[in-house]
């Protein structure tokens, strides 16, 4: 390794600079520059000036980077409580920590205690937190929480709107023409408006500009923009000194042609615009046809410039008329030194009239006016669930920060004064973030103390599907964010200190070859930046390449596997990764790795769905939940836990088609038809499914099915990474559950459609194989790209195809009906500029995939012959863009494939052998002293039967509850408080106090006359004065505890006191009443009976308190003026 | 007894008032309370002053009179509710939280009402400035209507207590609290200044405690260590052992369900509810349970129910008659999903249940539903809480089954405390609709904690807050992450920062947090004799640090009991299971050899999905489609053009048709064809059948003109009739779409399609389309000359099949020239049809012999979109490489 001085690295200015507190930059920072290095020092440094920490805001691009940021940054901070290190790079992060802890301790933020306060997060989180601080304005109220399937959520919304097909209400009518446009497929309709709401970030800010009468003519305004620009570069590609020659060649074919057809279609040919032109077009929208007819007449079909030949009659230059040809042909002949014009020339032909056709007008028109009530009927289904998608947090975020322009108002909501904003991965930004970063630093200038930091790679923005837009880093690069926001200085790093030399090498020359040459934010075009190596050459080459002539995945994996071997043979500690551009192009590799035995990580890979083990578990829950899920049950029997033979599943189930399979299954008679080996079978597992069904909604489903799953002896049934996978299924199913149930039969199906298995656990992670997306930001030592010659996977005609250009808009059209006639050639523009972007991207994708490995790259790939025997790859295939650098070497060296296919071996069913049985299991032990003591006898089921008396019970109770408070305030107060009260206050104090319990307002005349009558009926009676009169030791609500039979009892007596011979009266209040037809004297023997153990229970206490005194015990009841001595039984 | 303990029941014991944080704490001092009095022998004693600082307060506020102005929890909430819809009427996007704004507005009242504050001369945001009118509105109302909330009342407490209108307690014991509210310090105030004493108590730190931190690999696996040191605690014959979980709200469930499979395997088994070693400080939501989430779908029954609505009422255990009709409501629910239609009228719905006496009780229930839902008159929540009531006892609410322990509490807490709260709201509430009512109801049953009753065992797991003031022998913290403690600062929104940070209200500041972290660090950390701290690594892909507070104690690995779940257990066994071929099942019985072309088409794309499908009668659901569903749309052009050639016969007729005429007769084959369907269909959503006319007719207009018209001469001689084909054994019922002459004799069968469709499949190795071979080589009168696909699509209608010579059919090629014939070595119209018969032959001897072999074409072909997957196991093949 070179020794690293900062002396000799060859950015050392760039990084100098880039951390100047002062300054904003932003910052190419290619693979393997070190730019999360880079980002921490500037952050020390930033923290070395600021007043508090908070006042700097770094933002991530993951949870993953803010954590490792977060936590590198406390790292070195802690590192500046010890020695500076030796090495340089490390001496400089170490130096600026130090001075960062001096301002620490200087203004006691106490940092490493506090790490709170560094604000480093993702753009989504700092969103939420504005939304948390700004509820109403956001009208979140709130954060809401996250849709875990948003999908669902959008169908909905979807849903809703579609009810309005065939009504009067708005958007009715529109549906029904968009229903039409699409063959009345509704279901199609419902996938082209969740797509739409799916990236209505997107197009929603639009949308407000278009609501006027003639909703097109924004979107034809950006379209004539667009295809003014292309004018602009055409007109400026024009050689000078033609323009006479083209245009009197022009009126001489044009004149020509004019009186001989009218082109062979029936359409009038671009070239007689040149009728008696006398004038050069410019880049204006309506001289287009006249560019298309200059075109018309210098270029052929396919776009090269006519030749000799080709200049005949058909172009309006008949063979006798020489002197024109030959005019003609010179003017030809000169141009071919303008290939720039011909190519842009042949590119305006395609260009559309920026006028959308009357039917694609019609249905845009229509989706413009529903687009609106879509987004209303959204945000009710949001409201409705109390959930959100990110994309409507980060839109509300921005509404809300964005609705007034007093930045001190910004300040305020803030709740400080944001003064540094470092953002990573700034290539990936989509354009509401972009918007939002606007907002943020609109007005901040050069020196006023404030500064932006943004750093990222052009070159490997990959994120076009998460709506990164590349354009965007690329007009920051220019010196400026938005028109509003602070200068930036463009700083670029160059070192890379990840690759060999070889490695660096090899990737400058083969991209300088693969990525444009010029810079153009509009189509994200990215040229390359040359990177400098660090690392000293290794020894061989740095890149292989594995050609096969013809696709033939078996020879791909044998070649990969040992590939594979060699590596470790040299080095078994080498860190392996394998990158592919789709997951499809994995399984025939996976299954050889494991053939021979070398364990892998495969983050994201394998589909949860489908996993037997999860597919075994859907089925068990379906059929836990529905009795008559057939295929379920069936699924159920011949699982691994029990693995019914086809004769016994036929034997089973043929003769009762009609009928439930838990109803065949309990049918005694039916099982003896089974082979004796089926009926143990079934006997073992059918008992534990009829407890499951009989459980169902008892207990959370996940509960429930994890019970049954290991009762069937389930982790007997799979591979370890089976079980762990089974865990997965059940962690879906508790977050989907709702009281016992699901909210869709296939709500579970759904959800494991969209999940991942568990990587292998056993794996050391030395080799792992992942998409190129996942490996961003991962360095290994060697990488291997299979399957370069794949085509990705082919994008069908989307109903609507948008797209927002940096310059001039939002571009849309929809897809033509289709009933045989052309596509909409706006459709068709949009398309290709889809396609070149992508093309861009997926040239950018190869380069994150070549940088990531430190050592050596191999390359693996096919082409196929064309009818000349020639290789070719296929187009759009990652191959193709290397093609042009190793086509030699591919056509010597590829390896012939072999088409044979790979015999199919049959599939064994797979089960439990009979005798298995549950492992003995041991509750851990309680020590007898210390087992909870037993509830009040408790069955396991409550037999007796809830007696619904109906909603007065309720209300009687809470009579009784004032009654007792009453009776307790006649004694301390005197009866003067209750009968000298103001009657109408009194009333409005009861009927409160009666509705804060739950009485509702319909009962509470009847509540509150039923309390009067029994103050009434006490005050009046004579007993009642007894008893409220003071006495001897008396007390109301007296609350006691004491012990009865080694109990603990807790008791409150409602009325206690001795009377003038001594004994101490215990007696309770009760404000029942006889039920109807109940006669008074049953009615008492009946509540008697019922409170006798409690009563005891009470003169027991007391007893204890006053050992020697008479007690007696009784019931009074106030309603009935009824007074009843109870006499303890047991006493 | 500790120190501290014994403090407080001696203080307790000499009558003070012992005050504690949460009620969980003050019944925990009760029953040691309790115990020392059992211990002395005493048989009675006066309950001792132990209250929750809440509920002691409840009580002076009795005293005092002043309860009967006391704005509950539900109104007050529901006040501010309304307080903020009034205000927000009329914006463009209503509030998505209606309810957490409230409640977040609530509090902010709340804080101001405890630290005295007001907003004047604070700059206001505008969300602190709608909270000020918000505010404002709050306290005219309550002024008018003489309410109190809890914080005024506590004033008037706070009040009483100072002019000796209530008596002053002399010693008072304050016991877990983590932080004083203004409020406890004002009452600590009031009790010095009548020469009382106020002490605070903790258990006290002692240098004996042995504590130790200890990193785990994540979360899940800090929970099972947790739970395995518990276990091996237990296992030593441990009496007292206590786990605190910090973010214990978040993790509820998978702690409980780790702590079982650990420490009671058993008790997973056995699915009772019943006492187990360990006790667990948090319910779940009451609208979480069953029969509170059933009692809620029930009364939500509409006009119209969705199809999993119905499903749900149909299956659940909470109705009447569950039970007996189980069965039958399966089945009627498998036939309604038959329908492929998205939702259902309820009253039709009842008409199905109670056809043939099926599910008559289920419709009786919805009848009464009916009723319910068409009450459509505003009403008090009270009254609509009477009604819902009534509702339920109709239709047999909680069902038929006999009702658990816990099923018996949920549906206690239902009647006495879920419906009296939403009866409570008449207090500030106006009439309201039933959905609103309902609405209403569903949110106080997510806001109810529902704790299972049961005795505490020796293992009890505690959130951090209601660790206050408890003791342990054993203690392990879990989530001492850097991110819980100290946490990031959360300030009320709706009061200005700057205000609360000066006040140290709490949340207001990353420095509060701070403060607060240590606090409750410092207590937990006395809190046990051994304890341990624990912290996971690593969350998914994200590393995490312990919390700065906890780095200066030793790390210490924590005693863990062999693992005793039984997934580990039972994996341990490490059985293998045993293999068996199994492709043949019985063959079948000669009198029930009739099906449709589908056998064929299955036993020829994998012959297990044929004997699965076919003789197991194992289907999936039907799906439901939005609109017309694409069968519907398939039957409709088919009776469509039925009808049409009824009348126009040949293509001379149709040639003589003006383009008007013939658009016209087209336009009355259509519209008879829907009106002759719909008679017996359910008709679907409007407007739909008029879009569908249009497109029929354009699409017939599109294949007769680009199509009919401009093939050789034909006469139409059959139309969708009915053929019994007998293949080998089988005899397949099929129906033929057309037959068509042509003017030299020949017969050309045609097969409507709607779809793509490929000729490959029609002449191959594997048959995968038999039915125009099963015509071609059954049709009874005349061998016919030619087949083909009728593909109707528009923009490509054409016809795609295969032929005895060229020129039959456009575009159509004999067999001579067609490709896959030639590689199978078939060269003329008669080797192909003794081909399609040897074919379709052997397919029917396979399924009649019961051959079911899981061998399918292909992926793509058989697989794809196949819904056997999980019977065949074919997933266990790993041939299923998803093709994106
Ligand atoms: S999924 Fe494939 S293998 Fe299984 S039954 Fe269907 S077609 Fe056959």
């Amino acid at each position: 390794m070179k020794p690293m001085t900062p002396m000799m690295i060859a950015d050392q200015t760039q990084r100098s600079a880039a951390i100047d507190p002062q300054r904003s930059f932003i910052v190419q920072a290619p693979a393997g520059s070190g730019k999360t290095e880079l980002l921490i020092q500037r952050y020390l440094a930033l923290l070395a000036e600021v007043e508090r920490p908070q006042q700097i805001l770094a933002i991530t691009f993951t949870r993953k980077a803010a954590a490792e940021m977060r936590n590198r940054l406390l790292d070195a901070l802690s590192a500046a409580q010890q020695d500076c290190p030796p090495e340089a790079h490390k001496a400089l992060t170490w130096s600026l920590a130090s001075k960062a802890l001096k301002r620490d301790r200087a203004c006691q933020w106490n940092l490493l205690q506090n790490p709170a306060l560094l604000t480093i997060q993702t753009i989504d989180s700092f969103d939420s937190s504005l939304v948390r601080k700004m509820p109403w304005l956001s009208r979140f109220g709130g954060l809401p929480e996250l849709a875990e399937d948003a999908e669902k959520l959008y169908m909905k919304a979807t849903d809703r709107l579609l009810q309005r097909v065939g009504s009067s209400r708005p958007g009715g009518e529109q549906l029904g023409q968009l229903l039409a446009h699409l063959d009345n497929r509704m279901n199609r309709l419902q996938q082209m408006l969740v797509a739409m709401l799916q990236k209505r970030d997107q197009w929603l800010r639009h949308l407000y500009g278009i609501r006027d009468d003639d909703p097109c003519r924004l979107l034809e305004a950006s379209l004539a923009e667009l295809i003014e620009k292309d004018l602009a570069a055409l007109e400026e590609a024009t050689p000078q000194g033609f323009a006479a020659e083209m245009l009197a060649c022009g009126r001489i074919s044009a004149a020509n042609l004019g009186n001989v057809s009218n082109g062979a279609n029936g359409k009038e040919r671009p070239l007689l615009y040149l009728t008696d032109l006398d004038w050069m077009p410019s880049a204006q929208i309506d001289h287009l046809p006249v560019w298309q007819g200059l075109a018309d007449l210098l270029l052929t079909g396919s776009g090269t410039l006519r030749k000799p030949r080709g200049i005949d009659v058909k172009c309006g230059f008949a063979a006798a008329k020489k002197d024109s040809r030959l005019r003609m042909q010179q003017l030809v002949e000169q141009l071919v030194a303008f290939p720039e014009f011909v190519a842009r020339l042949q590119a305006c032909r395609e260009l559309p009239a920026a006028e959308y056709p009357p039917e694609q007008r019609r249905i845009l028109a229509c989706l413009i006016a529903l687009l609106p009530l879509l987004v209303g009927e959204l945000w009710l289904v949001f409201r409705a669930a109390g959930q959100a998608d990110f994309a409507e947090i980060a839109l509300m975020a921005k509404a809300a920060l964005g609705s007034v322009d007093d930045p001190s108002d910004l300040l305020l909501k803030l709740d400080s004064r944001l003064e540094h904003i470092l953002v990573d991965e700034f290539q990936d930004t989509s354009w509401l973030q972009y918007g939002l970063l606007e907002m943020l630093t609109a007005g901040w200038q050069s020196g006023d103390g404030r500064t932006l930091f943004l750093v990222g790679d052009p070159m490997q923005s990959i994120y076009r599907f998460r709506e990164a837009e590349v354009g965007l880093f690329l007009k920051s690069f220019a010196g400026q964010l938005g028109v509003d926001g602070p200068r930036l200085e463009p700083l670029q790093l160059c070192c890379n200190f990840r690759s060999q030399q070889g490695l660096v090498d090899w990737v400058n020359r083969t991209f300088s070859a693969i990525f444009p040459a010029q810079v153009d934010a509009a189509r994200g075009a990215v040229p390359l930046a040359l990177a400098t190596a660090v690392q000293d050459q290794l020894v061989g080459p740095a890149v292989t390449l594995t050609a096969f002539n013809g696709r033939d995945d078996l020879a791909e994996g044998e070649r990969v596997v040992q590939c594979l071997q060699q590596i470790w043979a040299e080095n078994s500690l080498q860190s392996v990764a394998i990158l592919v551009r789709g997951r499809s192009h994995l399984p025939e590799i996976l299954r050889q790795l494991r053939a021979a035995n070398l364990p892998y990580q495969a983050k994201d890979i394998e589909l949860l769905g489908a996993q037997p083990v999860a597919l075994d578990l859907l089925a068990l829950n379906c059929a836990l939940l529905h009795r008559a899920d057939r295929l379920a049950w069936l699924t159920v029997l011949r699982a691994p836990w029990c693995g019914l033979t086809l004769n016994d599943l036929h034997a089973l189930t043929a003769e009762a088609c009609g009928a439930t399979l838990p109803s065949v299954l309990s049918d005694a008679n039916r099982l003896t038809q089974l082979s004796a080996d089926g009926q143990q079978r079934v006997e073992r597992i059918w008992p534990i499914l009829d407890k499951g069904l009989g459980r169902r909604g008892r207990f959370p489903l996940r509960q429930l099915l994890e019970a049954c799953w290991l009762a069937l002896g389930g982790p007997a049934c799979y591979s370890r990474d089976g079980v762990e996978d089974a865990e997965l299924v059940f962690d879906l199913l508790e977050k989907l559950q709702q009281g016992g149930d699901l909210p869709a039969h296939e709500s579970l199906a759904e959800g494991l459609a969209k999940l991942f298995a568990v990587p292998d656990t056993q794996a050391d992670g030395r080799l792992q194989v992942m998409t190129i997306h996942k490996a961003k930001g991962l360095e290994f030592d060697h990488v291997l790209l299979p399957g370069l010659g794949r085509m990705p996977a082919g994008n069908d005609s989307p109903l609507l195809r948008w797209l927002e250009h940096p310059q001039v808009g939002l571009l849309l059209a929809p897809i033509a009906a289709r009933d045989g006639s052309d596509q909409d050639p706006i459709y068709q523009l949009i398309g290709r500029m889809e396609r070149d972007k992508q093309d861009l991207e997926a040239s950018r994708l190869l380069y994150v995939a070549a940088t990531r490995a430190k050592q050596r790259l191999h390359l693996f790939a096919h082409a196929k012959e064309d009818k000349n025997a020639e290789l070719k790859p296929a187009s759009g295939s990652l191959l193709s863009k290397l093609w042009p650098l190793v086509q030699t070497d591919f056509s010597q060296q590829a390896i012939v494939a072999n088409q044979c296919d790979v015999a199919r071996s049959e599939l064994k069913l797979r089960r439990l052998p009979l005798g298995w049985s549950m492992p003995p299991l041991s509750p851990a032990p309680i020590s007898e002293s210390l087992a909870p003591s037993k509830a009040a006898a408790q069955g396991e089921e409550h037999e007796d039967r809830l007696l619904f008396s109906g909603w007065e019970q309720q209300s009687q109770r809470h009579v009784g509850t004032l009654v007792h408070g009453i009776l307790e305030q006649l004694v301390h107060q005197g009866s003067a408080f209750w009968m000298d009260a103001d009657a109408a206050q009194q009333e409005q104090m009861l009927k409160r106090q009666l509705s804060g319990l739950g009485v509702p307002a319909h009962d509470l005349n009847a509540a509150l006359a039923r309390i009067r009558d029994a103050v009434k009926q006490t005050l009046a009676s004579q007993r009642g004065q007894w008893m409220l009169q003071p006495h001897l030791q008396g007390a109301c609500e007296l609350e006691l505890s004491g012990q009865i039979d080694g109990q603990v009892i807790h008791a409150v007596v409602d009325r206690t006191f001795v009377d003038t011979a001594g004994i101490r009266w215990v007696i309770d209040y009760k404000t029942s009443a006889p039920r109807a037809a109940e006669s008074h004297a049953t009615f008492v023997q009946r509540e008697t009976e019922h409170y006798r153990i409690q009563l005891a229970g009470y003169s027991r206490l007391l007893r204890g308190m006053e050992p020697e005194r008479e007690i007696r015990s009784a019931l009074y009841f106030p309603l009935l003026d009824h007074f009843v001595e109870v006499a303890d039984e047991n006493s | 007894m500790t120190p501290f303990l014994e403090k407080i029941i001696h203080a307790a014991a000499g009558s003070a008032l012992v005050l504690t944080s949460n009620k969980r704490l003050s019944r925990h001092l009760q029953t040691a309370y309790d115990r020392q009095m059992q211990a002395l022998g005493k048989q009675t004693w006066p309950t001792p002053q132990i209250f929750s600082l809440d509920a002691w307060l409840d009580r002076r506020i009795v005293d005092l009179g002043e309860s009967w102005r006391l704005l509950q929890a539900p109104p007050l909430k529901r006040l501010w509710e309304q307080i903020i819809e009034e205000d927000s009427a009329g914006s463009d996007k209503e509030l998505l939280q209606l309810s957490a704004t409230a409640e977040k507005a609530r509090q902010a009242s709340q804080l101001l009402g405890e630290y005295h504050l007001s907003l004047a001369n604070s700059p206001l945001t505008e969300d602190q400035q709608a909270f000020q009118r918000w505010l404002q509105r709050y306290q005219r109302l309550c002024a008018e209507h003489n309410w109190l909330d809890r914080t005024a009342a506590i004033a008037l407490v706070l009040a009483a207590l100072q002019r000796q209108q209530l008596e002053c307690p002399h010693q008072l014991l304050l016991v877990g609290f983590d932080q004083f509210s203004p409020l406890v310090s004002a009452l600590g105030q009031q009790i010095k200044t009548f020469g009382g004493s106020v002490e605070e108590l903790g258990p006290e730190p002692s240098s004996a405690n042995q504590i130790g931190r200890h990193g785990c690999n994540d979360p899940q696996d800090e929970i099972v260590q947790a739970a395995r040191w518990a276990r091996a605690l237990l296992e030593q014959g441990a009496a007292a052992v206590g786990v605190v979980v910090t973010d214990l709200q978040a993790r509820r469930s998978q702690v409980e369900r780790i702590f079982r499979d650990q420490i009671d395997p058993e008790a997973v088994l056995r699915l009772n509810e019943e006492e187990s070693a360990f006790s667990l400080s948090l319910g779940s939501p009451l609208i979480e349970q069953g029969p509170i989430h059933a009692a809620l779908e029930i009364l939500a029954v509409g006009h119209r129910l969705g199809l999993d609505q119905c499903s749900f009422l149909l299956r659940t255990a909470y109705l009447k008659a569950s039970i007996a009709e189980a069965d039958s409501r399966a089945l009627l629910d498998s036939r309604l999903r038959s329908f492929r239609q998205q939702s259902f009228r309820l009253t039709r719905l009842s008409i199905l249940a109670k056809t043939d006496n099926q599910a008559l009780v289920f419709g009786r229930c919805l009848d009464s539903l009916d009723l319910l839902q068409k009450s459509i008159s505003r009403k008090m929540p009270g009254e609509w809480a009477a009604q819902f009531d009534a509702t339920l006892i109709q239709v047999g609410w909680p069902g038929e089954r006999s009702l658990a322990s816990s099923e018996y509490q949920m549906v206690m807490a239902w009647r006495d405390k879920l419906l009296p709260a939403l009866a409570s709201l008449d207090a500030v509430s106006p009439p309201v609709e039933r959905h609103q009512a309902l609405s209403l109801l569903r949110r106080l049953a997510a806001e109810t904690e529902f704790q299972l009753e049961a005795p505490t065992g020796p293992v009890q797991v505690v959130g951090l807050l209601e660790s206050a003031g408890l003791e342990f022998e054993h203690l392990w913290v879990m989530g001492m992450t850097e991110d819980i403690l100290p946490a990031a600062a959360r300030p009320n929104p709706f009061l200005p920062v700057a205000l609360q940070v000066a006040q140290q209200m709490p949340h207001s500041s990353a420095e509060r947090e701070l403060d607060f972290a240590r606090q409750v660090i410092g207590r937990l950390r006395a809190a046990g004799k051994q304890s341990i701290f624990s912290y996971a690594l690593r969350d998914g892909d994200c590393d995490l640090r312990p919390s700065p507070l906890i780095l200066d104690l030793p790390e210490r690995t924590p005693m863990l009991a062999e693992p005793a779940d039984l997934r580990t257990k039972i994996q341990a066994q490490a059985i293998a299971l045993s293999e068996l071929s199994d492709t043949l099942g019985p063959s079948l019985a000669s009198e029930q050899g009739t099906g449709g072309t589908g056998i064929l088409k299955d036993q020829a794309l994998c012959p297990f999905r044929a004997f699965a499908h076919y003789r197991l009668r194992g289907k999936s659901f039907d799906q439901a489609e939005p609109g017309l569903d694409a069968m519907t749309r398939g039957n409709l052009l088919h009776l469509s053009l039925e009808i049409f050639w009824t009348s126009v016969m040949t293509q001379v007729k149709l040639l003589s048709l003006t383009d008007p005429q013939r658009l016209e007769l087209v336009n009355q084959s259509v519209v008879q064809a829907l009106e002759q369907y719909f008679k017996e269909q359910p008709t679907p959503q409007p407007g739909l059948l008029e879009i569908e006319q249009q497109r029929l007719v354009a699409l017939i207009e599109e294949w007769l003109t680009n199509t009919e018209q401009a093939r050789a001469s034909f006469q139409v001689v059959q139309r969708e009739k009915e053929l019994l084909a007998q293949i080998g054994p089988l005899q397949i019922r099929t129906v033929i779409d057309r037959v068509d002459m042509l003017d030299d004799g020949s017969l050309v069968i045609l097969d409507y399609k709607t779809g793509a469709v490929r000729a490959e499949l029609l002449v191959g190795e594997r048959l995968l389309e038999p039915q125009l071979p099963i015509y071609a080589i059954t049709n009874s009168e005349q061998a016919a000359d030619g087949v083909a696909f009728a593909q109707l699509r528009r923009g490509s209608c054409k016809l795609i099949g295969v032929a005895r010579e060229e020129g039959l059919l456009p575009k159509v090629a004999g067999v001579e020239k067609n490709n896959q014939a030639l590689q199978l070595g078939l060269h003329s119209w008669t080797d192909l049809l003794a081909h399609w018969r040897r074919q379709l032959e052997a397919l029917a001897e396979d399924f009649v012999a019961g051959i079911a072999r899981v061998d399918p074409v292909d992926y793509e072909h058989a697989c794809k979109f196949c819904d056997l997957t999980g019977l065949c196991r074919i997933a266990e093949a790993k041939m299923i490489g998803e093709e994106e």
